[in-house]
């Protein structure tokens, strides 16, 4: 049993420090330790996996942490692989907070941050848009994308607000 | 301009808030910025737009979930390293559990999800509509002058249209941010 949690704690542990670029960079290295490498999961359920991943709320590193945590040693399995994925990211942020906290008004990190603010905006474009090309592919995906908008940028309406709305009329028109 | 009132910093307020993401965060890592926008920025204003961009920068440029690390940063900076630790749990622990019952009772679970499917289909276009709607907010409050306009263009042209990795683009939005816009004096945060 310590055995089989000390593993997957180490598995996720890797999966946490090296995916870079979000939930896509996560499912290839699972797939890669924890399918190919471990055994752990059959490809099938790696299918199953990455479509609940897509259905369920949260950063897909958690979600299939306590997936193939649950899958491999039940609950004990899903904490140990959960704080697993999620150490690097503590212990990183945490210093760079500090870190950060020192140096932010330093000329040079200003204009460094300034530089980037743009850039972060793109992004965040880029990640609409990426939702959008998949998510809206008729007229009233269309006109839904566009409200969605319309409530939080004009209206201002909380962002939780719409998307209950939203699951809602997804229910009822669907 | 947004009302400037300020919430009492609390630390119940920030777990409670990072529950709400991470329990509405769907769509992919980025869903999460216009709840956090809107709950930390305008609701408790416990952040300016800009602080809550350059966390975006130093969540995006670190290894892990974006959501997660976020988090931490947030809460490091707003009550230290056992904030730090309360914001990670609070904002795991919502996924952990639904993930974990799934996991747990999948068999019983799976004919339910043709539902869950169907909210899903009028739920994503609207979340795409409410992240860009986050970001025209950030360039509101950074400001849309033509080199900002520009970095943003070519940044969605080199992401989308050429596949260029996000964080070369961090890398080269940070040094021209150092070569174009260093110490312009007053008035400048």
């Amino acid at each position: 049993m310590f055995e089989a949690l000390a593993s997957l704690y180490l598995t996720f542990w890797k999966i946490g420090s090296f995916a870079f670029g979000g939930g896509l960079a996560v499912l290839k290295l699972i797939e890669q330790d924890v399918v190919r490498a471990n055994g752990w999961m059959t490809g099938a359920q790696f299918a199953e996996l990455v479509a609940l991943s897509e259905m369920t709320p949260g950063p897909i590193a958690i979600n299939a942490a306590t997936f193939v945590g649950v899958l491999v040693a039940g609950v004990p399995g899903a904490v140990a692989a959960t704080l697993g994925v999620v150490t690097t990211s503590f212990v990183l942020m945490t210093l760079l907070a500090k870190l950060v906290m020192r140096v932010k008004d330093h000329p040079l990190a200003k204009a460094f941050f300034k530089g980037l603010r743009p850039v972060i905006a793109g992004l965040i474009v880029c990640a609409a848009l990426a939702v959008g090309t998949e998510a809206v592919h008729s007229e009233i995906t269309a006109v839904l994308a566009a409200g969605g908008f319309l409530a939080a940028y004009k209206f201002k309406a909380h962002p939780i607000l719409i998307i209950v709305i939203a699951a809602v009329i997804g229910v009822a028109l669907f | 301009m947004q009302e400037t009132k300020r919430a009492p910093k609390s630390r119940g307020r920030m777990f409670l808030s990072l529950l709400k993401i991470g329990t509405f965060t769907i769509g992919g890592g980025y869903a999460m910025i216009p709840i956090m926008q809107t709950e930390f920025v305008q609701r408790l204003g416990w952040l300016e737009e800009e602080e809550f961009i350059d966390i975006i920068t130093l969540a995006q440029a670190a290894p892990g979930a974006m959501v997660i690390n976020l988090s931490v940063y947030l809460g490091h900076m707003l009550f230290g390293f056992w904030g730090a630790a309360l914001a990670l749990v609070g904002s795991a622990l919502p996924s952990f559990l639904i993930m974990g019952v799934i996991a747990l009772f999948f068999a019983q679970l799976k004919e339910r999800f043709s539902i869950v499917e169907r909210m899903f289909v009028a739920v994503k276009p609207v979340v795409a509509g409410i992240i860009f709607a986050a970001a025209v907010r950030m360039v509101d409050n950074v400001g849309a002058t033509w080199l900002n306009c520009l970095l943003l263009l070519a940044t969605v042209a080199a992401v989308a249209a050429l596949g260029v990795s996000p964080i070369l683009c961090i890398a080269a939005g940070g040094a021209l941010g150092i070569l174009l816009m260093r110490e312009r004096g007053k008035g400048d945060v």
